[in-house]
């Protein structure tokens, strides 16, 4: 079958978004179907929306291809008989984190913009053929919002990532961009509490120089800066795999995630446990407290003491990496399974 | 600075123009740059869907770029302030300049074709330079349009003794 892929992209910036495409084209491809990427820039801000929903509204793919599977929203909007939305998140500034820190503020033309784009989801989502999510928390705010059940297919790591098993190391790694909502300061001063030798290493670049420099400082003010790795640049693929798997644990504790981010899965492909915190959302649907790794308080003593046993519990902790490898077969985390559902 | 190449997009169609758009984006990004290709979903077919070509294409935001590269008909209707056009036309023969497609039938159709040549001579006004890819091409466009625009083949690589170099194309699209 002709299988357009669709989505919406942020113009010279590389998100999860652009990476599920790829990955799922390659899957679909795999099972022998013709696929293309409709991919066109949105712009979220009050002043656009409208316009914005409307261009997304204006595709019409009908005649073109057989099915089409809209991601990253608006995608979702376009027109097609047989649309499968993979519903990956809303636009969270207008919904549960609206007239909060990182949402839009409460004003006549915010609630206005909201209010169209609630009509909006709505007629789209009723048109679809069938409405996945990534995780069961999308799950329940599609619930909450628009009133839509939707069925939990969680999105794979790209079908050629390798499954590992090396020897438990000292360090407990980070993957993933160096950015304050991914908190990777609460480890630092959690790894200032902690009694045992553990380590941290970081692995990933931030946008802002400055916070890889306030990090390091404050690693060392608390005098555990010879136990921190921080190189604050791109990593490649092979040399991210050699960390994992001399790693001793991986850490996810982004606040309130959508989703559980590959970053878990990368680490569950390495057969290594996941430190986590209660607060991180989505990847609480992978990670449960003593069975895939630890899930924290979101405080440096709690974090300390998580970081400690995994450090001396060795045995327990490579128990947990196990377990969290199995967890992928558990969630029917494969390609397999979504070609199925958006073919089915 | 950030470069975006902008073109069409058939679904499932994918032939030289496609291809030299990506080599482009491609030449581009050599340089350091950071180069990335925009299309325009496109459909030909049928005319009754013109005016939403031009609505889909008006409405695309590329503020985020320092330059913008268009090369077939919608993508030359995107605004921007740092605008180039690059009209290729790789059929030879085409119903207007960026290869827009025709409007067909009567007087009934006069307003989607004053439509759309109006939307062509805000794009052609607002551009910083205007390229097309053969002289028979920049005749048409100053016949149809009475714009001066400077001829600019694509380069084939290994042919550099009939057509420009990527390097002298690649200086003339991002001065």
């Amino acid at each position: 079958m002709r299988i357009a892929i669709v989505t919406s992209t942020s113009p010279f910036i590389r998100g999860g978004a652009e990476n599920l495409a790829a990955w799922l084209g390659d899957a679909l491809r795999d099972a022998g179907h013709e696929v293309d990427t409709v991919a066109l820039p949105f712009n979220e801000s009050p002043e656009r929306l409208a316009a914005q929903l409307a261009m997304f509204r204006m595709i019409d793919l009908t005649d073109q291809a057989d099915i089409a599977v809209c991601l990253r929203p608006p995608a979702h909007l376009v027109r097609h008989p047989r649309k499968v939305v993979w519903f990956i998140h809303h636009l969270r500034g207008y919904f549960d984190l609206w007239d909060a820190d990182r949402g839009y503020p409460n004003r006549a033309l915010t609630r206005a913009e909201r209010q169209l784009l609630r009509r909006a989801d709505a007629r789209a989502l009723a048109e679809a053929r069938r409405v996945l999510t990534n995780s069961a928390t999308v799950a329940r705010r599609l619930l909450d919002y628009d009133d839509v059940a939707a069925e939990v297919v969680y999105p794979p790591l790209p079908a050629s990532y390798p499954a590992r098993d090396g020897a438990l190391g000292d360090e407990i790694v980070m993957l993933g961009r160096l950015v304050d909502h991914k908190r990777p300061l609460l480890l630092i001063e959690a790894l200032g509490r902690t009694a045992s030798s553990v380590r941290l290493r970081f692995v990933g670049a931030g946008h802002d120089p400055r916070y890889a420099e306030l990090l390091r400082t404050r690693a060392a003010e608390l005098g555990v800066a010879d136990r921190v790795t921080l190189e604050n640049r791109w990593v490649s693929e092979p040399d991210k795999l050699e960390v994992l798997d001399g790693a001793l644990a991986g850490a996810y504790l982004a606040l309130d995630e959508d989703s559980y981010g590959y970053a878990t899965l990368e680490y569950a492909m390495a057969r290594r446990p996941v430190l986590t915190t209660r607060d991180s959302g989505g990847v609480l649907e992978f990670v449960r407290d003593g069975v895939e790794g630890l899930v924290a308080d979101p405080d440096p003593g709690d974090l300390a003491v998580a970081m400690d046993r995994l450090y001396t519990e060795r045995e327990r902790s490579r128990a947990m990496g196990e377990a969290a490898f199995a967890r992928l077969a558990e969630l029917r985390i494969s390609w397999d399974r979504v070609v199925e559902r958006i073919v089915a | 600075m950030k470069v975006a190449v902008a073109d069409r997009q058939a679904p499932f169609a994918r032939g030289g123009a496609e291809q030299l758009a990506e080599r482009l984006v491609a030449r581009i990004a050599e340089l350091g740059h950071a180069a990335e290709l925009v299309r325009v979903p496109f459909r030909r077919e049928p005319s009754a869907v013109l005016p939403k070509q031009l609505a889909i294409a008006s409405h695309i935001d590329l503020s985020a770029a320092d330059r913008v590269i268009a090369l077939r008909f919608p993508a030359h209707l995107i605004p921007h302030e740092s605008k180039v056009l690059w009209l290729l036309q790789p059929d030879g023969e085409a119903d207007g300049p960026a290869d827009a497609p025709g409007v067909p039938g009567g007087e009934d159709d006069d307003p989607v074709r004053e439509h759309l040549a109006a939307a062509e001579r805000r794009a052609f006004a607002e551009s910083r330079a205007i390229f097309v890819d053969s002289p028979a091409a920049r005749d048409r466009l100053r016949r149809s349009h009475g714009v001066d625009a400077e001829v600019l083949p694509a380069p084939i690589d290994g042919d550099e003794s009939s057509r420009p170099a990527w390097s002298a194309v690649l200086e003339r699209l991002l001065a």
